[in-house]
């Protein structure tokens, strides 16, 4: 599989400058490089990831040079003499004011400038998106594709290349939408449509979260985000409308986070029922429509122990 | 003894053991209860922290369970912000320092600080008795909404939270109101306001700002409470209440509350950095003008923990920019201090090491500030460990550092003996490394996807060393305070005696003995610069010009606010038991509410209003 392999591609040529900058730093944010933030996917977490370089940068060199300044302070020994800034007080303020007020404004106009921007391509209106309804229930994910006539629990794929417009809300209380690889977070809140977009770059699965704290399922609400390619998303389409869509009852609810709380892990199911010898929860039988990865797109690992 | 002293004596003692425990309104006992309470509150928060480590030790872990880790990192940081860093920098600090500094004898209204502490105890003793009856609260330190509504947090659990912080914030705002009164009008004779010292600039700033962040928390909670006791439905979005109301109303008092623990701590660097520079502070004005632009900025930043509710993309860049405008005044506080130790000679000592230490932290914990304030960046970032991270670096960087600095600096003048320094780099050096270790790999983790608040993560994403390391670091932090405790103790009963002034600095505070007499100062001082102790030395120049009326009574002078001049010869309570009596009707009333018990409400209120009007009855000859 491709993903946790390496870093992406965006990622790579800012590491480099990076590298230069801060060889400690660089080497342990490399040694960890995984699944996250970093290692971006679509346009969306691409734009971010390299705001996140290039700050990192600035941040790094100040960093170093502000230490400098300090352990030059700290160590050096004046003579006899009184120091400059004791004769000249005047230079000491001067000091103060540059260095502690008018470069940190500099650079933070620019920072946030190109802030602004990530900003706006982020938040841009698509061109024929793709639309998903994300409605996240307690404690588990409802997908609504209005333009297929399709719905999934838990279970979300959408094709490579195509921008994709979330529409996010709760039902109960509030959660929060993030999958790390493609875009930041945006949260769930009843009585709210949050906007989210995403134009994926690479086929493959992707790791979802709730990432807003929302009770004892918390941990439970991940979920798979798989990219497919454009064909293998339409026979996916197909293999899950021959599906009938239950919504799950309370019962099952109870069950989920049952599955979650014992095993740290929410349950991979088939459409023909859930595989594991999970031990039964008294009395309830899983009817939680979840389905296994289309052929060909990359296996659903994400949760087993 | 009828010399002067021992009739000053008698007047501000204590008149026995009883009193001295439970009627005392000596600021500075109660600047000490402060302090020692907010530190048992503190080792409770520790000792969460270190089972919640220990529980994400290794991946899919059992130690805890969900709902106790829940209840865990609520309490967790509930108590260190509200129980141990608040009312340690601001009651205990505050408390101590800021009439000595200014040369008072006490602060303006004494019964009125004795009650802020026993309030403050009660508040305490309820949040954290429910964690013992397994109903303590569990929606996060700041409790979102709907979460923490009626339907899906039934129970006492959030009732507790609610009422205790409504119950604290009489405590804290009564704290404030009495500082600003006592900086405002009981300033020595001389000390413009261009010679406060910086610490008590910190807490004048983070006064204000409790008044005005305190209400929109109380509100918020007190129609949390509606809403849970009541049935009202402000926070009910099916019952046309508003979810992002509380984010809001929590937010606009939640951000000034960091900085209301924050100035008071970088006030303590501003004073201990030129003892040990050697040399006078550069910047007084600017670090002076930092601190309460600092505590009107911090105002206007509340949206930037919002930055994830989809509210308008040109509101949240509007918000960034303001908080990144924050860090202006802090980059110049930054330079001021490395300005002033590069115009010195430093001399290594444990407070100065830990000053140096909060440098280094704060620094960290800033860069990463501006980082979560860029609004795409935060996307990625929020509610992830990257934030643990960073709170921490600010809150135990930018706040603990410096109450450490604060206890091995002016713990000399509290008992009279100095802290043994071999000990105190030991506890320096562990606690830095310890820090790092706990914090630095939570960025890491965050960017890597871990989300926070979870009781367990899937080996499979790869986090699992980073939160080995954090909990190693976070044992290694409990070593290091358990350093300090023996330290401590060793130092009461062992340690060198101090003397006045041990570390030749040049406040008030070190023209007293240590430690210090009842009522301070012999004679009210005359200040003549920002350094009085450097540029007068003690008992010479100001002992003779201004002859205190050394009674059988307790006097003060209230003197004018801008150049402090004296006014009005007042004379000060005695101890009395009624403040403590008054907080314990009160903390009846909140109990009852609590439980649904009339009973209690109605005893605990006839009582307390008994109490506060004997405690209000026109005396004659009072000020
Ligand atoms: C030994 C030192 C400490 C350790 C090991 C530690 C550890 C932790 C851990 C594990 C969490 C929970 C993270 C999560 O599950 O999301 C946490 C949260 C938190 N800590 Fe600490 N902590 C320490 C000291 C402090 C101090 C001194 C303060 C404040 C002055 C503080 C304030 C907080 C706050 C406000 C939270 C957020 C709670 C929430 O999510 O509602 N911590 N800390
Ligand atoms: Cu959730």
């Amino acid at each position: 599989m491709r993903q946790g392999e390496g870093c992406s591609r965006s990622g790579r040529r800012w590491r480099r400058a990076a590298a230069l900058l801060s060889p400690a730093l660089f080497a342990t944010l490399t040694g960890a490089c995984g699944k996250g933030a970093l290692d971006a996917h679509s346009s969306d977490a691409m734009r971010i990831a390299q705001l996140w370089w290039v700050v990192f940068s600035i941040a790094g060199l100040l960093f170093i040079i502000i230490m400098g300044i300090l352990a030059y302070a700290l160590f050096h020994r004046r003579g006899p003499r009184a120091s400059t800034f004791e004769r000249e007080p005047a230079k000491a303020t001067a000091f103060v004011l540059i260095a502690g007020g008018l470069i940190p404004l500099l650079i933070l106009i620019g920072v946030f400038a190109y802030s602004l921007q990530v900003t706006r391509a982020n938040t841009a209106p698509l061109r024929e998106p793709l639309r998903v309804t994300v409605v996240a229930h307690d404690w588990w994910w409802e997908f609504k594709y209005p333009d297929l006539g399709l719905r999934t629990v838990n279970s979300i794929h959408i094709p490579a290349g195509r921008p994709v417009e979330f529409t996010l809300t709760a039902d109960e209380v509030i959660h929060s939408f993030w999958v790390a690889q493609l875009n930041g977070k945006s949260d769930a809140i009843p009585g709210i449509n949050n906007r989210l977009t995403i134009t994926a770059a690479d086929p493959g699965t992707y790791r979802g979260v709730c990432a807003e704290f929302c009770g004892v399922g918390h941990l439970c609400m991940q979920f798979d985000l798989v990219v497919d390619e454009p064909t293998n998303f339409s026979a996916w389409v197909t293999q899950v409308k021959a599906i009938p869509y239950q919504q799950p009852t309370q019962a099952d609810e109870q069950y989920m986070l049952n599955v979650c709380v014992n095993k740290n892990l929410v349950p991979v199911c088939t459409p023909s029922g859930c595989p594991d010898p999970l031990p039964p929860v008294a009395g309830i039988t899983p009817t939680i429509p979840q389905f296994q990865p289309a052929p060909g797109s990359p296996g659903n690992d994400n949760g087993r122990p | 003894m009828a010399t002067a002293a021992g009739r000053l004596r008698r007047a501000w003692e204590a008149p026995n053991i009883l009193a001295h425990i439970f009627a005392t309104v000596d600021h500075k006992q109660i600047g000490m209860r402060y302090m020692v309470t907010a530190a048992v509150f503190f080792a409770e928060g520790g000792i969460n922290a270190i089972v919640m480590r220990s529980q994400l030790a290794v991946p899919e872990n059992t130690l805890v369970s969900p709902n106790r880790y829940n209840q865990m990192f609520t309490l967790h940081g509930t108590v260190l912000i509200f129980f141990f860093a608040t009312p340690m920098v601001v009651g205990g600090f505050g408390n101590y320092l800021v009439p000595m500094m200014i040369g008072a004898r006490d602060m303006a209204f004494p019964r009125l600080n004795a009650f802020s502490y026993w309030v403050f105890l009660f508040a305490g003793m309820m949040m954290y008795s429910s964690f013992f009856v397994g109903k303590a609260p569990d929606g996060g330190w700041f409790a979102y909404v709907p979460l923490t509504g009626p339907k899906y947090t039934p129970g006492l659990n959030l009732d507790v939270w609610a009422l205790s912080l409504i119950f604290l914030g009489i405590s804290t705002t009564a704290a404030a109101v009495n500082f600003i009164v006592t900086i405002f009008r009981l300033r020595a004779p001389g000390m413009s306001i261009n010679r406060m010292p910086l610490f008590v600039w910190g807490i004048l700033a983070t006064s204000g700002a409790i008044i005005f962040a305190l209400p929109p928390l109380t509100v918020g909670a007190a129609l949390l409470e509606f809403d849970r006791k009541f049935g009202t439905q402000f926070f009910n979005p099916n019952g046309g209440g508003s979810v992002l109301l509380w984010q809001h109303l929590f937010w606009i008092f939640g951000h000034p509350e960091v900085y209301i623990l924050f100035l008071p701590a970088v006030g303590i660097v501003s004073t201990i950095i030129p003892t040990f520079a050697r040399t006078r502070l550069v910047g007084y004005m600017f670090l002076a003008l930092a601190t309460v632009s600092i505590a009107f900025i911090s105002f206007g930043v509340w949206v930037h923990h919002m930055f994830a509710t989809g509210l308008n993309p040109i509101a949240l860049n509007f918000f960034g920019a303001a908080g990144m405008s924050i860090t202006i005044p802090s980059g110049i506080q930054i330079f001021a201090w490395i300005a002033t130790i590069w115009k010195g000679n430093v001399v290594w000592r444990t407070p100065f090491l830990f000053i140096f230490g909060f440098i280094i932290l704060i620094i960290m914990g800033g860069f990463t500030g501006v980082m979560i304030s860029l609004v795409p960046l935060d996307w990625q970032l929020t509610d992830s460990y990257f934030i643990v991270a960073h709170l921490h670096y600010v809150l135990f960087g930018g706040v603990v550092f410096p109450i450490f600095a604060g206890f091995y600096y002016w713990i000399p003048k509290m008992t009279g003996r100095m802290m043994n320094e071999k000990l105190g780099k030991i506890h320096f050096w562990l606690l830095f490394a310890a820090v790092n270790i706990t914090f630095f790999p939570m960025h890491i983790a965050g960017l890597l996807g871990m989300q926070r608040r979870i009781y367990t993560y899937p080996s499979s994403l790869g986090v699992s060393d980073l939160n080995m390391i954090s909990t190693v670091g976070a044992w290694l932090t409990a070593i290091a305070t358990i350093i300090f405790l023996i330290n401590f103790v060793h130092s009461v009963i062992w340690g060198e005696v101090a003397g006045d002034n041990p570390w030749h600095a040049s406040t008030l505070e070190w023209a007293t003995t240590s430690p210090p007499e009842p009522y301070n100062f012999r004679h009210i001082p005359i200040v003549e610069s920002a350094d009085p102790l450097w540029d007068a030395p003690p008992n010479t120049g100001w002992d003779t010009r201004l002859e205190e009326p050394a009674g059988d009574r307790r006097e003060l002078y209230a003197t004018s606010v801008l150049e402090p001049e004296p006014q009005i010869l007042m004379v000060m309570p005695e101890d009395t038991y009624l403040p403590l009596l008054v907080a314990l009707s009160m903390a009846l009333v909140f109990v009852g509410i609590l439980l649904d018990s009339m009973v209690m409400i109605g005893f605990g209120g006839a009582f307390g209003l008994l109490f506060a009007a004997w405690w209000f009855w026109p005396q004659e000859g009072m000020a």
